[in-house]
């Protein structure tokens, strides 16, 4: 777990939105074999992972 | 789970992994790459500890980190790291690059001492060449690296403001490009990829744009231009090409990045969506 006093300060922080969100990335690249890009979060030392759905549906419900 | 559907392509956002640190973490991630059986290796440059003394004093950090992704968040399993800040043999300064071949040998560019490093997958150097210069094979500033399908190197040789072509020994094999923002000129490139179809696709980061070109330099198309609205791009980083062919570049001055179909059109950015802290950052001391 993340040591006691981080959480504290965690607690301290009102908005996470910013640390959602990329920071000066540096490198991309797609896993084909797993169908998903991977963009290296380079301020934040971070990879975040999105999936390409190939086969992604949206129901019709006007039917 | 958030959900981006934009111009017949939907990407769901899967998790983060990684922290800041040595071991299981990065500093300063530069570059990442896939060996063969799917392992993930990851570039850091590092960082300065302490200014006004020397770097091989204070400068740490600057390694390659391998590990094992897998499908799911939590799946994450580091297995090790190499490389080390330092000018001898093996170690690194300013990395920039990386890329992997069929053996896959691990192949890293280094911005200050002007050369490629060569690793296997245990982190062992087996080969390194390059010095500082303009001629044939020599580099000033090598930035991005790509290995085509019969293990030639592709390396941006970025403050020469071109590219050059190696076997997997190093020999030199060609060049292309020059200064200028044409059609298959440069200013300060430094990310490079190729698609399926042999086509490069190299940041031209100066100039704020991505251009394809052949795998002998010709121009054939180019993405964006400067600016922070749609489709366009501030000092792009990198780029990478998915199996459909829509092309995705790392904006790296709009913390973003942006995807453009075949065609070169626009149709969805990328700004971040981790709203959970990773399994290794909760595992921090």
């Amino acid at each position: 777990m993340v040591a006691d006093d981080a959480l504290k300060r965690r607690r301290e922080v009102k908005d996470f939105q910013a640390e959602w969100r990329l920071r000066m990335p540096r490198a991309v690249a797609f896993d084909a074999p797993n169908s998903r890009l991977l963009i290296l979060d380079t301020q934040r030392s971070r990879i975040q992972i999105y999936n390409k759905l190939q086969h992604y549906v949206t129901p019709a419900r006007n039917l | 789970m958030v959900t981006r559907i934009a111009a017949g392509r939907t990407y769901d956002f899967s998790h983060a992994m990684g922290r800041g640190g040595v071991g299981a973490g990065f500093n300063s991630g530069n570059a990442l790459a896939f060996s063969s059986d799917n392992l993930v290796y990851v570039l850091s440059r590092g960082g300065e500890a302490v200014t006004a003394v020397p770097w091989h004093r204070t400068a740490r950090g600057a390694r390659v980190t391998k590990f094992d992704m897998g499908l799911h968040a939590g799946d994450e399993e580091f297995i090790k790291e190499f490389g080390e800040t330092g000018n001898g043999r093996g170690q690194l300064i300013w990395p920039a690059g990386l890329a992997i071949d069929s053996r896959d040998d691990i192949y890293v560019s280094d911005e200050w001492m002007n050369r490629i490093n060569v690793y296997d997958t245990d982190g062992n150097l087996l080969r390194e060449w390059g010095t500082i210069g303009t001629g044939d094979g020599e580099f000033d500033g090598p930035s991005g690296l790509v290995m085509d399908s019969n293990d030639n190197l592709y390396v941006v040789d970025s403050r020469n403001h071109r590219v050059q072509k190696f076997s997997s020994d190093g020999r030199f094999v060609a060049k292309f490009g020059s200064p200028g923002d044409g059609e298959g000129q440069f200013n300060t490139p430094w990310g490079i990829t190729l698609d399926q179809d042999g086509y490069l696709y190299v940041v031209d980061t100066n100039n704020h744009r991505v251009q394809k070109l052949t795998n002998e330099g010709q121009f054939v198309a180019q993405f964006g231009s400067y600016g922070d609205g749609r489709g366009e791009l501030n000092h792009p980083s990198d780029v990478t090409v998915d199996p459909d062919g829509d092309v995705y570049v790392c904006d790296w001055g709009n913390d973003r990045v942006q995807a453009y179909d075949p065609s070169g059109s626009f149709f969805t950015s990328f700004v971040g969506d981790a709203q959970q802290l990773t399994k290794w950052s909760q595992m921090m001391h």
